[in-house]
């Protein structure tokens, strides 16, 4: 336990400079495209009124308001990137050992006791950097609404806007969503961990193939799962996402316990 | 130290002590180095230490008492006989050398008393 | 004693590395593994040390299965790269239960080595000095050694050497591999010949200059060049 608790630490270490970066970075954008388009919204509506010789209120009438629901819609797009580097950093983390310029895995492997720590310290490192994204996602989402009315003049405002909507359409504040997400993120994760590690154990045209049995396998256990709930139509709504959830839930173990045999027996520096 | 290859390690170093034996720069009754010692000094795996010293008990060069350093033999007659050992030795290895280029045994014996004598002065002079 | 039992291990189809490899490591002595490049004797000592997999073969250590009382010296650095040669004692004091930071000082300062240091800026030398601190401080009676004069300079050689011939050898056995073998020959107790995958002939190596007035060198030359 406290060889796990030292290499997530470890892991942490090794990559917080990376991560903050990163995050500091999103975070940035996000507001700067806030301002950007409430700077953007207001010349549209000068420029027209110069245009057209209109008052200020037929100008706004004419292009609009600018809700904040419109003026975040790029959070969309800063968000696909986040989830983008948080699959690459899962990758990174393991390849790095192998592909650095210190080869760590030797150590790592070598490391007395059971060679779980290693997984489970990697996993928690991922789990850690993704919920921090979500908590710091919401955090710029209140501030940039904190930032947007302060920004931007009442007239240009659409007034029926409403705080808990915007977070809503964004971003579910309801815990079981939020747990949902998380979950279904480490799921990934984990799945992601067992390619890894099946390339890793079995290298070239032999990891290949087993990468794609378990892709195909995992698409055909989704899709053969909506077809049968879909044919069948005798469940209740709630106990098709139970079922979903528990086959997931299954899965998901299946994977952890995988990657941990690979890494036991046929993992190779 | 220098070894040679192709003969046993310990043997060398039983004969880099015989050689110091013979020549009085190990007394009688001297101590000598621990295994551990000399194996760092002559820059040998401890367990030849082991054995060459083993071989110097065996041959009665040294003794060695539990818990004490082993010492040189205070047997005269063994020191007598190392330097024997030792003389025939060279001897037999110089004869075999001259015998291969056929010089007579008269002439060897003067160039040996004339070389032997003039490296004495030599090392003298040094 | 160490004993490595019928180690298969091929890669792909066709190629085979290992065909049924075994030998022997007696506690208190220095086992060389001799081969040309290539051989397969890396992945003896990783396969010794369960990091490649193997398809057939056991590794015993006085009778068990188990690797707690081998330590391994890998040719290449094994610790992350933003890593002071100190905090990398530090590390290995924090993970390993039989780490002996008394032997690790001691060698550190035999060495010449700083802790202030980074690893990856060491020279190949110092690397290869600080390989073997990292191996000999744990307390542990088997010390695997993976080419460990592999690349470095005759002085350097030597000093390196000096290791085995220390008390820091006492109770320990080591297997080393190596392809050069010219300056550490007299230190070697036995030599194991690795050919194709397979051990094609094996010496105690005083009985052999005492029986056939040979060195390691002479019968390495006879092995790799019928």
């Amino acid at each position: 336990m406290k060889q796990y608790l030292m290499l997530t630490n470890e892991e942490l270490k090794r990559s917080w400079k990376m991560i903050v970066s990163v995050i500091l970075a999103m975070a940035s954008i996000e507001i700067l495209t806030i301002v950007g388009r409430v700077i953007y919204h207001e010349r549209q509506v000068k420029e027209y009124m110069s245009y057209a010789k209109l008052s200020e209120s037929d100008a706004i009438e004419t292009i609009g308001e600018l809700s904040f629901q419109q003026a975040s819609s790029y959070f969309s797009y800063v968000i696909m990137i986040g989830i983008v580097l948080v699959i690459l950093y899962a990758i990174q983390i393991w390849y790095r050992d192998w592909l650095g310029e210190s080869k760590y895995i030797y150590r790592l492997l070598l490391l007395p006791g059971s060679r779980a720590k290693i997984f489970f310290a990697k996993w928690t490192s991922l789990a850690l950097v993704i919920i921090s994204f979500i908590g710091l996602q919401w955090v710029v989402i209140q501030l940039s609404y904190v930032i947007f009315n302060w920004l931007i003049k009442d007239d240009y405002r659409a007034s029926s806007f409403n705080m808990s909507m915007a977070l809503k359409q964004l971003y579910t504040m309801n815990v079981v969503d939020l747990l949902l997400i998380v979950l279904v993120s480490l799921f990934v994760v984990s799945f992601l961990f067992m390619l890894v590690l099946l390339e890793r154990s079995y290298r070239k045209a032999k990891g290949l193939i087993f990468i794609i049995l378990e892709v195909a396998f995992l698409l055909l256990i989704t899709v053969g799962n909506m077809y049968v709930i879909e044919k069948l139509d005798i469940f209740l709504s709630q106990e098709i996402s139970a079922i979903m959830v528990a086959i997931f839930v299954l899965y998901f173990v299946y994977t952890i316990w995988k990657s941990l045999r690979l890494l036991k027996w046929k993992i190779s520096v | 130290m220098q070894f040679d290859q192709r003969s046993p390690v310990y043997l060398q170093v039983v004969r880099w002590f015989k050689e110091q034996i013979a020549t009085e720069e190990l007394k009688c009754g001297q101590e000598i180095p621990s295994r551990r010692e000399i194996a760092a000094q002559l820059g040998i795996n401890p367990n030849t230490a082991q054995k060459a010293y083993k071989e110097m008990e065996d041959q009665q060069l040294i003794t060695t008492e539990r818990n004490v350093p082993s010492k040189i033999t205070m047997d005269q007659e063994i020191v007598k006989k190392v330097r024997t050992e030792m003389l025939d030795e060279a001897v037999a290895q110089f004869i075999e050398a001259v015998q291969a280029i056929q010089i007579p045994l008269g002439e060897v014996v003067t160039k040996v008393e004339t070389m032997y004598q003039s490296t004495e002065r030599r090392k003298i002079d040094a | 004693m160490l004993e490595v039992h019928g180690l298969k291990k091929r890669y792909g189809r066709k190629k085979s590395i290992l065909e049924g490899v075994s030998f022997s490591v007696r506690p208190d002595s220095i086992t060389c593994l001799i081969g040309l490049n290539g051989e397969g004797k890396s992945t003896i000592l990783k396969a010794i040390m369960g990091l490649v997999p193997v398809d057939a073969g056991t590794v015993l250590v006085d009778g068990e299965v188990s690797r707690e009382k081998i330590a391994f010296v890998p040719d290449l650095q094994t610790m992350p790269g933003y890593m002071t040669i100190g905090d990398a004692l530090t590390y290995m004091g924090d993970y390993y239960p039989d780490w002996n930071s008394k032997v690790a000082e001691e060698l550190m300062g035999l060495f010449k080595l700083l802790t202030t240091d980074k690893i990856l800026e060491l020279s190949k030398g110092n690397q290869a000095k600080f390989s073997l601190v990292l191996g000999f401080a744990l307390d542990r009676q088997y010390l695997l050694l993976d080419e460990p004069f592999a690349g470095i300079d005759l002085f350097t050689k030597e000093q390196i050497a000096w290791i085995f011939s220390s008390h820091y050898m006492e109770g320990r056995g080591i297997l080393m591999t190596t392809h050069e073998i010219i300056e550490i020959e007299h230190l070697i107790d036995r030599v194991v010949f690795l050919q194709d995958g397979r051990i094609i002939d094996e010496h105690d190596t005083e009985e052999m200059r005492e029986v056939y007035g040979k060195s390691v060198q002479d019968r390495m030359r006879e092995v790799y060049q019928r």
